[in-house]
């Protein structure tokens, strides 16, 4: 290579990227102020890309990776794990079984029991039984609080049109969340305070910044229920339609 | 092997995601593809092979084998431009670029072929040409070239008047 034969832009660019470039190349590009300049703008043409990405990047917010995923992946990973996401599963799966039970055996003792339980842990011994007629399939709304988690799991092929979740006081009082879709998500931020949902299939997975009050669930136009919940980890309420 | 892969994921998977959006336009199939990385990650790791570009070369390759049957990106890119989430936050106004000239940087990608975007975005996230050329199939060599030409392209499209 002359002075008067420049290096192509690729060989250019492998200086300007730091790879292994010829001898020649650098000889040339020593001695020859045009390819320097050729160079500089190359540069300038990086560093604009390079700031103009690094800007664009907050406009790119982390996806909602698939639990399954993240529990082979990063099972620990709390930074990931979106904070709307609990960790709900053990409370799921009893509520499910619950669920599961008193749906197969109707109005027997477990479904008695299981009335007696959450009356009793509501303070109204009864009243917990409130059928609800559905223009929808037969329905089973059941939820769990774990902390301050809420589970929500719903049988049937119905979903929440509006849930509200609320506290008596403070931030979160009164928070309608809205269903978005049968995978859809849930959002408000009610207060300053920012609460989630995700819909995944029959399953709604809520998390609370505070303790669960109320809850009441809307289903297909038709109040499913208005309960005191509490938040003690592990306790559960059914509610079955008809 | 004492491979690490929640340590990789918590280090790797928002820039594999951000350069997956880009290159693709689409976030659930930039998502698809930063969770098929990962999980080949754990069947397969790789043996000599730096393992940032590894997984950005095998969510390369399956975004582009995803495609190659239907040929949708072509068409997506063709008929709807580029589109990728609107900036969270807006620029502050008197620090970095204006947040239109973000926007159309993202138009001026799309505009762009997709071996030419994967080529500069790659080479942003830090990966050496050779690198880059066993994550779009091309040989190191030529790697130079197309960062050259996809860069003289996108600052023909960014500023059509001409200047750097």
């Amino acid at each position: 290579m002359t002075a008067r034969q420049h290096p192509e832009d690729g060989a250019l660019a492998l200086i300007l990227d730091g790879e292994e470039a010829d001898e020649e190349t650098l000889r040339h590009m020593h001695d020859c102020l045009d390819c320097a300049r050729r160079l500089r703008a190359m540069e300038r043409r990086s560093a604009r890309l390079a700031t103009l990405l690094a800007v664009d990047a907050d406009g790119i917010a982390p996806p909602t990776y698939d639990p399954e995923f993240i529990r082979l992946v990063a099972p620990t990973q709390e930074g990931v794990r979106p904070p709307w996401r609990p960790t709900w599963r053990p409370s799921l799966r009893w509520a499910a079984a619950v669920a599961l039970v008193s749906l197969v055996v109707g109005l027997s003792p477990a479904r008695a029991w299981l009335i007696r339980l959450t009356g009793s842990l509501l303070g109204e011994a009864g009243s917990m039984e409130t059928p609800v007629t559905s223009e929808r399939s037969p329905t089973q709304v059941l939820a769990a609080v774990e902390g301050p988690v809420l589970s929500v799991w719903i049988a049937g092929d119905a979903r929440p049109d509006s849930l509200v979740v609320a506290r008596s006081e403070g931030p979160g009082a009164g928070a309608l969340l809205r269903h978005a879709g049968p995978s859809g998500e849930i959002l408000v931020r009610p207060g300053g305070f920012e609460v989630r949902a995700s819909v995944a299939g029959s399953v709604l997975e809520l998390s609370l910044p505070w303790a669960v009050e109320t809850v009441r669930v809307v289903v297909g136009g038709v109040e499913v229920t208005r309960r005191p919940v509490g938040n003690a980890p592990g306790r559960a309420w059914t509610i079955p339609l008809r | 092997m004492g491979l690490n892969a929640e340590a990789l994921f918590r280090e790797h998977h928002l820039g594999l995601y951000r350069y997956l959006v880009r290159l693709t336009g689409d976030e659930a199939e930039a998502k698809d593809a930063v969770q098929h990385a990962f999980l080949r990650l754990l069947e397969q790791p790789p043996e000599d092979q730096r393992v940032k570009a590894w997984l950005f070369t095998v969510a390369t390759n399956a975004v582009r084998e995803w495609n190659r049957n239907e040929r949708r990106r072509d068409t997506l890119i063709r008929d709807n431009a580029w589109r990728v989430p609107a900036p969270g936050r807006p620029a502050r106004p008197d620090e970095g670029p204006d947040p239109s000239e973000v926007a159309r940087l993202r138009d001026a990608l799309g505009k762009l072929s997709e071996r030419e975007r994967a080529v500069l975005l790659l080479r942003t996230e830090g990966l050496r040409h050779r690198e880059i050329a066993d994550a779009v199939g091309t040989t190191t060599g030529s790697v130079g070239t197309m960062v050259a030409r996809a860069l003289d392209r996108l600052s023909e499209i960014l500023d059509p008047e001409g200047g750097s």
